[in-house]
């Protein structure tokens, strides 16, 4: 597969008074996959729409592979996109593909193909109107992969999915990454793509707080240890001397900014005797919510 | 622009609408001109000679059901192709693989007019299998031999076929599909009569009743239920014609502009 970059470059979108995006500026790289990440109204959609030509940014903008979207011939054998599941109720999923078909340089044969891809093959003549969200997703991804693109732009991809069905998505773009193609997918629950992604970039109210891949994100995490001992008042000793170390209870205490070692350390020297000692730092999830709520 | 017309043509294919307008159509205007022929011929017949219909006007009049009557079926499956991309939200999946918002409008009217042209044809074919042997049978003749017949049903399929592409256009312009059809079928059965009527008594603004989408499609036609009943001049086919294309067109170019163009969010 051809690399593809996607790339945010000082995106402002401002509708009315409200401003939805605001400076955002990143990229996601071919090979792998991109988790766009942020509460519900942070302007994850909106990014993505102003990238897909969908919305016209009030200043800055976004490029595929060096061009605008609306510059790129044929774009649906580029990139192809899923947003929010939207199709005509009357029409069968084989259709829905069909009628997209001609400008994604598909014949029905392909149309097929698309449909096996997201395992619907089953479904191919039955009416959109009674398919499950979940179906509805997987229509959606089957119309995005229906021009062969090299990058996929998918928003909440995993919104109304059953485990199953969100483990079957994860391996699917894993795949197409290991392939060599670009994802750029969003989400509003770090846990829910963790597993998935090997890029981070974190929106809230409109602007970028965080991007870097997701070890780098991990390391962001502030440690903490929790030690536990029987020894009431030697613990209340600990506590009053090391900045910022409380007592939870009087016999377990809780150390931020350090590791479990360092805190082991100390009390072996004070002559604290050890029921417990454990890593209490932040959590993947904590860290997330942390860059997100830290808009000011 | 070929594949961006061909998208189009699937679109509709692939549902029900367009064949279930048409045959609702073709009963509603076998109806109105069978019920027409034998209403006005028998009336007449009661109400002695003074009030009758001339044979010959009536027959045209019968013939050209569809567009005196019968367009709102066209024009709202114009317009309907049109919303129905914003009702369901598809109008995103339509410019995601044609980012050039114009070649979407312009491939919209394209594939439409296939569809136009089959409507008119089955609204001629269905008020004359429906009103001719309702006008033979009501005495008069059905008139078959007349060039006029044949010039009323021809050019009345063709008044239908623009009165889709004006569907297509207050579609464009008006692109929530209830609105737009509430207030095509308000415009077009209800207020347009009635301004017809009022301009028909105030000779001074008669003339701008011809200008009238309604008017201009019946116009085409070259009759109509009005026109024979004495309450309005027509313009020329050919100007009829224009003037209803020219509805469609500058409703298109202005939804081309503004809804077209919106923030697909």
């Amino acid at each position: 597969m051809d690399g593809l970059r996607i790339e945010i470059a000082a995106l402002t979108k401002r509708f009315g008074a409200v401003t939805a995006v605001d400076d955002a500026s990143f990229a996601a790289e071919p090979g792998r996959v991109t988790g766009f990440l942020g509460p519900n109204g942070a302007g994850k959609s909106t990014t993505l729409r102003a990238l897909l030509g969908l919305v016209s940014p009030t200043s800055g903008g976004a490029l595929i592979g060096g061009r605008p979207y609306a510059e790129v011939e044929r774009p649906a054998t580029v990139v192809g996109a899923q947003l929010e599941p939207s199709f005509h109720p009357g029409r069968t999923a084989r259709d829905h593909l069909r009628v997209v078909a001609p400008l994604a340089g598909a014949d029905d044969a392909r149309c097929d193909e698309a449909l096996a891809a997201v395992g619907m093959t089953e479904a191919a003549h039955r009416r959109v109107g009674g398919f499950s969200m979940g179906m509805r997703q997987r229509l959606g991804l089957a119309t995005a992969l229906l021009g062969e693109p090299s990058a996929l732009v998918l928003d909440e991809p995993a919104n109304g999915l059953d485990p199953a069905g969100i483990t079957w998505m994860r391996g699917f773009v894993r795949d197409f990454a290991a392939r060599g193609g670009t994802v750029l997918l969003s989400s509003h629950l770090l846990g829910e793509v963790e597993q998935t992604v090997d890029d981070v970039v974190v929106i809230a109210k409109g602007r970028i707080r965080h991007a870097s891949s997701l070890a780098d994100l991990r390391a962001l995490a502030h440690p903490a240890a929790t030690l536990r001992s029987p020894d009431a008042d030697r613990l209340a000793v600990l506590a009053r001397e090391w900045p910022g170390a409380h007592l939870a209870s009087p016999t377990e205490l809780v150390v931020p900014r350090a590791g479990a070692a360092e805190v082991g350390a100390r009390a072996f020297a004070a002559g604290v005797e050890v029921h417990g000692l454990a890593e209490a730092g932040e959590t993947l999830e904590q860290v997330f919510l942390r860059l997100t709520e830290d808009a000011a | 622009m070929s594949a961006a017309i061909r998208a189009e043509i699937r679109k509709i294919l692939t549902t029900r609408l367009w064949w279930a307008l048409l045959l609702a159509m073709v009963a509603a205007v076998a109806v109105l001109a069978g019920s027409l022929a034998l209403a006005t011929a028998l009336g007449g017949q009661a109400a002695g000679d003074e009030l009758a219909v001339p044979p010959d006007q009536l027959a045209l009049t019968v013939y050209s059901a569809g567009v005196t009557l019968g367009y709102v079926f066209p024009v709202a499956f114009g317009a309907i192709v049109v919303t129905q991309e914003f009702r369901h939200r598809t109008f995103q999946t339509s410019v995601l693989a044609e980012p050039r918002r114009t070649r979407v409008a312009v491939a919209k009217l394209v594939a439409t007019v296939p569809f136009a042209l089959a409507y008119g044809v089955a609204s001629s074919a269905a008020a004359l299998a429906a009103g001719a042997p309702a006008l033979a049978l009501a005495g008069d003749g059905a008139m078959l031999d007349d060039p006029a017949t044949w010039r009323t049903l021809g050019l009345g399929a063709v008044a239908m076929a623009a009165w889709m592409l004006v569907g297509v256009g207050f579609g464009t312009l008006v692109t929530n599909q209830v609105a737009v059809i509430v207030g095509l079928i308000m415009w077009t059965q209800i207020v347009e009569p009635l301004v017809r009527i009022a301009l028909g008594y105030w000779d001074a603004a008669a003339p701008v009743a011809r200008f009238l989408p309604g008017a201009a499609g019946e116009a085409v036609a070259g009759t109509s239920f009005y026109s024979a009943t004495g309450l309005s001049d027509l313009l020329p086919a050919w100007a009829g014609l224009l003037v209803l294309l020219g509805y469609g067109l500058v409703a298109a170019a202005i939804g081309w502009r503004t809804s077209f163009r919106h923030d697909i969010t």
